[in-house]
């Protein structure tokens, strides 16, 4: 945690430096004027669809394309994607009658776009007005930058418990944590809601594999093809997030799986000394399997250690620990306000749920990962997870993919 | 074809071929097309005998003596009857021209008609009463440029006009000649209404026609999805290859599905599921999206029996062209008005006028944009007339050209200043509105005699030749 304070110290500082090199990246870029391709690939997503063209419609940087692929949808999608194309607000709708899947989707989308830079977004976000400009500046100052990860956060936050504790979650994890990850080069997931690739590292790495979990694998591929991948906190998305625990468990059963099954099983090469050898890619595998399993299973360790060693100073040892957690987490609230006063009053308003968000990370999630990660390493479930058609499932686990 | 025997009832007048076609049908009571190798040839004498201005020669039985092929509808309806064999089919002959003649003399001679729609509508209601008939059927035909005709009504047009058809059936069933019965819908260019369209398949985006439509493929194990093309490998034609995992696809449903397929330009690159579709006219060559084609039902027209009756009576058949237009009454209406008028002026001493507005080109521009826009243009006009005038002031539509005002109770001054206001204005608004047409004006003015027939003030009104423009 010191870490991350003097990371994001060091950020802050680095920032100012590097305003000049934004500056002239900026104006390269708008120069060139590239087209951007938008892909938004999704099932049943047509009730969103015309909320987020108009977000693009609003966007500082115009020259868009953007490409709708409707991955089988049973609802009204197809009816309300034509209109937007016949109406000139989607570039290309593509109507898939069979589900292929999200990765599909995104492949297809992929193929049919024109555009220099990829931008992958969920249908249900939408952005601030220079939130795609922002993000393709940092491709303009770094040429071996392949990805760029948006800063995403929630856009009903203030709707209920569930909705409160995310919002402070992925200021936490997102707006800070990835700050930290990106600076010290080991970022280590390009959200599916909002990233950014360019194109020809995209043709180059052949897109999406099945998932689910198909954003951090993603990232992993661009790494491995030694690409950089970062972090732009200043190119901000709003998305959906799910509004009761019952769907966000699922949803965090099916993230915490693809740390095992992307991670650990499917790109375990990082970690061999082969011609492929990155230190920062083994580095970022690293820090994500400590951190999201490792230390996950030690805390059961120290937990059952101090109830048959310790019992008698429990009473004292889950205040403290509390009350440690919850300054720590006061602290890096502040700090995250600090780093923007965009939206300040909003987020004040979280601040009420800090100390809940101690019980929400350190319990709730943690039970939730590692039910993930003994269901995935133990009965490979993510196969079987109806977020991804059976027919590709089936063909993924044989190949171990 | 056996030859012309002795069979051959003697009051047919015989025609073989159209050179020596001549229009003395003195005593004849039929005409027999013989040997006549051309359907165009059968049609053209057809065309003259039955768009003869003397009806008795018009509406003579034509039997048509061939076997060399089928007749088209459109040129069958206007004949009475083919046959192959004179010898054996002469009786059935005789008795269609005995019929028709009886039917013929049943019928009072006919009024003189002015009016164009009334005198195709009083010949065509005619025809079909000596014929026995009761419906007038469209036929399909690739002659005309709107796929359909009603034979009889069509002869009487140019080409280019023959959408007027409609238009005058519609008229005709508005005032009750007719019911009728939906058969079909037809397309029309929206510039030159002619119904010879094709129809293809265009870029959304650059409009152009040279697409390809191909299937995409969606292998599973790698989900790679792309144009069927992706996957054709060079020298291995007849296999699937996978351009992201190089495996080969091998069984649809089990490794690979095709979820959809797009239109890919080859203009533009642009993709798409659902093209536009364009239509080319192929008379005017303009571009045409589908929905600013221009509509229309074809009917099959069910002759009433007012209709019948005046058809056979002679009486002309009224046809009030722009009775949907508001502001205006029908002429026989304005007639009696202005008959009161006149009666009314005998006993108050008050001055009304008669004005004749009269625009000899706007029949050019009106051609030119058609009958659904000279509608709207001609209620226009109205509008403009209308709000110069006071309610109980009256307009009439004499034909598309000419209006007739009547200016009542109103001084000789005002009336002058009136009518010349209002041809200036009607004369601007149309420069403004249609920016290569200048219209040409004429207006006549009379006062309105309080001791002279108001039927003959109207017609010396009409007849008057332009006073100024």
């Amino acid at each position: 945690m010191l870490l991350d304070y003097i990371v994001v110290l060091w950020y802050a500082i680095i920032r100012q430096v590097r305003q000049k090199k934004w500056n002239l990246a900026r104006f390269s870029l708008l120069t060139e004027m590239p087209i951007v391709s938008v892909i938004v690939p999704g099932r049943n997503e047509g009730p969103h669809l015309f909320k987020l063209v108009k977000s693009l419609a609003e966007q500082s940087y115009t020259n868009l394309e953007i490409i709708v692929v409707d991955d089988g949808s049973d609802d009204q999608t197809p009816l309300i994607g034509r209109s937007l194309q016949k109406a000139g607000l989607i570039t290309t709708f593509i109507r898939n009658d069979e589900r292929g899947g999200k990765a599909s989707a995104a492949n297809l989308a992929l193929r049919l776009a024109r555009g220099k830079f990829i931008v992958h977004l969920d249908a249900d976000s939408s952005f601030h007005h220079d939130a795609i400009e922002n993000a393709i500046i940092p491709f303009y100052m770094d040429e071996k930058i392949g990805g760029v990860g948006g800063s995403l956060e929630v856009r009903d936050a203030n709707k209920n418990l569930c909705t409160s504790l995310q919002a402070i979650e992925y200021l936490k994890t997102i707006t800070m944590g990835r700050i930290v990850t990106s600076t010290l080069g080991i970022y280590p997931i390009i959200s599916g809601a909002f990233g950014v690739f360019r194109k020809d590292v995209m043709d180059k790495i052949r897109g999406w594999d099945i998932g689910p979990g198909l954003d951090g694998d993603l990232t992993v591929k661009i790494r491995k093809a030694g690409f950089k991948v970062h972090f732009e906190p200043t190119s901000v998305g709003l998305t959906a997030v799910p509004s009761n625990f019952l769907k966000l468990s699922s949803q965090r059963l099916r993230w915490s799986k693809s740390v095992i099954r992307f991670r650990v099983r499917k790109h375990a090469s990082v970690f061999y000394p082969d011609e492929h050898f990155s230190f920062m890619n083994l580095l970022a595998s690293t820090e994500s399997i400590l951190y999201g399993v490792i230390f996950n299973v030690l805390w059961y360790f120290n937990l059952v250690d101090q109830i048959i060693h310790y019992p008698q100073q429990l009473i004292f040892i889950f205040p403290m620990s509390f009350l440690l957690y919850l300054s720590a987490n006061v602290f890096q609230f502040l700090l995250i306000l600090t780093l923007s006063h965009d939206d300040l009053f909003k987020r004040l308003r979280l601040m009420p749920y800090l100390p809940l968000i101690v019980i929400y990370n350190g319990i709730y999630l943690r039970v939730i990962r590692t039910i993930a990660h003994i269901s995935e390493t133990f009965f490979f479930t993510s196969y079987k997870d109806p977020w991804n058609p059976a027919k590709t499932s089936r063909h993924a686990q044989t190949m171990k993919l | 074809m056996k030859p012309i025997g002795n069979s051959l009832p003697e009051s047919l007048k015989i025609v073989y071929s159209p050179n020596d076609f001549d229009e003395n049908f003195d005593g004849y009571l039929g005409v027999l097309i013989s040997n006549v190798a051309e359907t165009d040839q059968i049609r053209y004498i057809v065309r003259r005998i039955r768009l003869n201005e003397n009806e008795k020669v018009s509406l003579l039985p034509i039997i048509v003596h061939h076997d060399f092929k089928t007749l088209p509808d459109s040129l069958v309806n206007l004949v009475d009857l083919t046959i192959r064999d004179l010898t054996s089919q002469s009786s059935q002959v005789a008795e269609l021209v005995a019929n028709i003649q009886m039917a013929l003399q049943r019928m009072e001679p006919v009024e003189n008609v002015d009016k164009y729609e009334e005198y195709i509508i009083t010949r065509a209601l005619r025809f079909i009463y000596s014929r026995g008939k009761k419906v007038l059927s469209p036929a399909i035909t690739d002659d005309g440029p709107v796929g359909y005709v009603h034979s009889f009504i069509t002869q009487f047009m140019d080409r280019e006009y023959s959408l007027d058809q409609y238009n005058i059936l519609r008229m005709a069933v508005k005032e009750g000649y007719f019911t009728s019965e939906f058969v079909d819908v037809i397309y029309l260019c929206n510039k030159c209404h002619s119904g010879a369209l094709m129809y293809r398949e265009a870029c959304t985006t650059c409009n152009s026609t040279n697409l390809v439509q191909e299937d995409i493929v969606h292998h599973f194990p790698c989900a790679y999805v792309g144009p069927q093309s992706d996957f054709i490998v060079a020298g291995r034609e007849q296999d699937l290859i996978c351009p992201k995992c190089n495996k080969r696809l091998k069984h649809i449903g089990v490794d690979y599905d095709k979820p959809s397929s797009v239109f890919i330009c080859n203009q533009c690159n642009q993709r798409a599921q659902q093209p536009t579709i364009m239509v080319k006219c192929c008379t005017c060559l303009a571009e045409n999206s589908v929905e600013h084609l221009i509509k229309r039902e074809v009917l099959r027209y069910h002759v009433t029996a007012k209709a019948m009756h005046a058809a056979v009576q002679g009486t002309t058949l009224s046809i009030n062209k722009f009775s949907d237009i508001r502001g205006t009454i029908p002429r026989d209406v304005f007639n009696l008005f202005i008959a009161q008028e006149v009666e009314r002026m005998k006993n108050a001493k008050i001055e009304s006028y008669l004005a004749k507005l009269e625009f000899p080109n706007i029949i050019d521009l009106f051609h030119k944009i058609g009958n659904d826009a000279q509608m709207i243009l001609l209620a226009d006009i109205v509008n403009l007339i209308r709000s110069n005038l006071a309610s109980s002031d009256l307009v009439c539509i004499e034909n598309s050209s000419t209006f007739l005002v009547a200016l009542l109770d109103r001084k000789h001054e005002d009336a002058i200043n009136w009518i010349s206001k209002i041809t200036i204005e009607i004369r601007r608004s149309l420069k403004d509105n249609h920016d290569d047409f200048r219209a040409e004006a004429t207006f006549n003015l009379k006062k309105l005699m309080p001791f002279k027939e108001a039927n003959d003030q109207l017609r010396s009104l009409v007849a008057l030749q332009e006073k100024g423009s």
